[in-house]
């Protein structure tokens, strides 16, 4: 009988990671979304220039893969959290990496509302912040909604993948005793709890979603 | 006053650029209902845009009363569009908020006040006949009363303007008629100045009181709707005033000794039986083909018709009685 104390740790740890780069990801990534849009020609308050830098960084951050994403943020990690191991380190590269994800998440979404909507808004005199907290996030917010749920469960996959350099959580477990120690029951376990958790969230998101559909229909 | 001062706005194209509205002068009386008609891609609903701003016009000036909007900063614009309000052809309401979230929500940006907000909105919405809807989704209305709601919204803050872009052509004939009188009622109540863009005709003559014909991003005919069913000056604006009239081809052959005509008058200027008095008077007969009355809101006008058969020479007397009557005669064959 494999030791339920064993799995417990890591899973929290995952959790952990996950729920504090989810936020700090939206925190940078909801208002870059924000500006791709309204920076974009014709929206509410048209600026080329900061859309295309702004959609450039976006890119770029987006094409480094992960795992060299953390080696090069090791300094920023140490900086900030003083370590670069350890589930509270992780969670600063997880962060960086998923922020980009989210931007594009929310772009994509606030992209769907209505442009008669947005012109109808603006006829009315709305300013770019009354158009954004007012009528571009309540429009968007299923979309926003179940673009979050992405996010969080990539941000499983990728915490599992923090685990190989040193991230803790369940893919530090699956890694150190199933790979390192061919305690293969250890990993397969250790992957059902990461399956039953992202199934959780899509379950999560999906339902938030709908509840808010019908509540509009 | 609304006093549009060569208005010219020109969009970007792959082959040159495309002038949407191109020198556009107009002068809107206040609390007049005034129409601007025109077929699709007539430059009218860019024109209702210029107004607002939604557009930015490449020349020209739009002054509401002593203001010139184009010299606005956004700050100002935005103080100026909450005194003009804008209905749209679908609607355009937010989803994500209740009709009476909706009706608030211009409400809100004015940054007035929760509880006069609250009965604002019970106010407006009794003006558009909804108060029963005022916690449902806009999902749940039809085309007719999501059309309330936006124009509950747009006249929420009291604005002196209503800008309507094509307000009824996504409705059915019978909502159109109920969303023009509650228009008709809410410019005198709220003593509004109200455009109307269209392409359609029954809309200026159910409400306007003077039209602007648009063509090809230029006005090409402006004057008082009775005027213009009465003596249309050009090709399309006559193709716009007999799309109302009886279909003449379904009308039978006209046997050839006599003429066909076209007579249009306004309903008030007839006060004698005109065609027994003149069957009397000039031996003529006439036959009554198709006949037909247009309530324009100032008035009435009339159309007839008919088929005259007599000699030519009396038949030229007939026509010319008719216009001493006022009445416009077009021959439609001889």
């Amino acid at each position: 009988m494999m030791d339920f104390q064993l799995f417990l740790t890591p899973t929290l740890e995952t959790l952990y990671m996950v729920f504090l780069s989810t936020i700090f990801s939206v925190l940078i990534g909801l208002p870059a979304g924000v500006l791709l849009v309204v920076s974009e020609e014709n929206h509410v308050t048209p600026n080329p220039t900061l859309h295309r830098i702004l959609g450039f960084i976006v890119n770029v951050s987006r094409s480094i893969p992960f795992i060299i994403l953390m080696i090069l943020l090791f300094p920023l990690s140490r900086l900030i959290v003083g370590t670069t191991i350890g589930t509270t380190a992780t969670v600063i590269p997880l962060s960086i990496a998923a922020a980009p994800f989210v931007a594009r998440v929310v772009e994509s979404s606030l992209k769907e509302v209505n442009a008669g909507v947005i012109e109808a808004c603006r006829s009315q005199g709305a300013s770019t912040m009354q158009m954004i907290t007012k009528v571009l996030l309540p429009e968007a917010l299923p979309g926003l909604v179940l673009g979050i749920t992405m996010t969080i469960i990539n941000l499983i996959g990728y915490s599992a993948m923090a685990g190989a350099i040193g991230g803790g959580g369940l893919g530090d477990l699956a890694i150190r005793f199933g790979f390192y120690r061919y305690e293969i029951g250890i990993l397969i376990v250790a992957v059902l709890i990461i399956i039953i958790l992202v199934q959780l969230m899509q379950y999560a998101g999906n339902t938030l979603a709908n509840a808010i559909y019908k509540k509009r229909s | 006053m609304i006093h549009l001062k060569s208005l010219t706005k020109t969009f970007p194209h792959p082959d040159g650029k495309i002038t949407a509205v191109d020198q556009v002068t107009l002068k809107i009386n206040t609390g007049e209902i005034f129409g601007i008609i025109g077929l699709s891609g007539a430059g009218k609903s860019t024109l209702v845009r210029l107004i607002n701003r939604l557009e930015e016009a490449d020349s020209g000036e739009i002054w509401i009363d002593d203001t010139e909007l184009r010299n606005l900063n956004k700050l100002k614009l935005n103080i100026v569009r909450k005194e003009i309000g804008m209905i749209f052809q679908h609607f355009n309401l937010l989803e994500s908020r209740t009709v009476e979230e909706n009706v608030a929500f211009p409400l809100e940006l004015a940054g007035m006040k929760k509880k006069e907000i609250g009965e604002r909105v019970q106010e407006t919405l009794r003006l558009v006949g909804l108060l029963d809807k005022a916690k449902v989704h806009p999902a749940q209305l039809s085309g007719g009363q999501k059309q309330r709601v936006a124009i509950a919204r747009a006249i929420a803050n009291r604005p002196k303007i209503l800008l309507c872009d094509e307000a009824t052509s996504a409705l059915d004939p019978q909502t159109t008629k109920s969303i023009l009188t509650l228009l008709k009622e809410l410019k005198n109540t709220l003593n509004l100045t109200v455009i109307m863009i269209t392409h359609e005709m029954e809309v200026i003559r159910e409400i306007c009181e003077r039209v602007a014909v648009m063509q090809n991003g230029a006005v090409i005919e402006c004057d008082a709707v009775e005027t213009v069913f009465m003596h249309p000056k050009t090709e399309l604006t006559r193709s716009f005033v007999t799309h109302l009239r009886p279909d003449r081809k379904q009308v039978a052959p006209k046997d050839a000794a006599s003429y066909r005509l076209q007579l249009t008058f306004l309903g008030d200027s007839i006060q004698e039986p005109l065609l027994s008095r003149t069957i009397q008077k000039y031996g003529v007969e006439i036959n009554i083909l198709a006949a037909e009355i247009n309530q324009l809101a100032t008035v009435p006008v009339g159309n007839l018709l008919v088929e005259v058969s007599g000699s030519k020479e009396e038949i030229e007397f007939c026509i010319h009685a008719f216009h001493q009557q006022n009445i416009q005669v077009e021959v439609v064959s001889a």
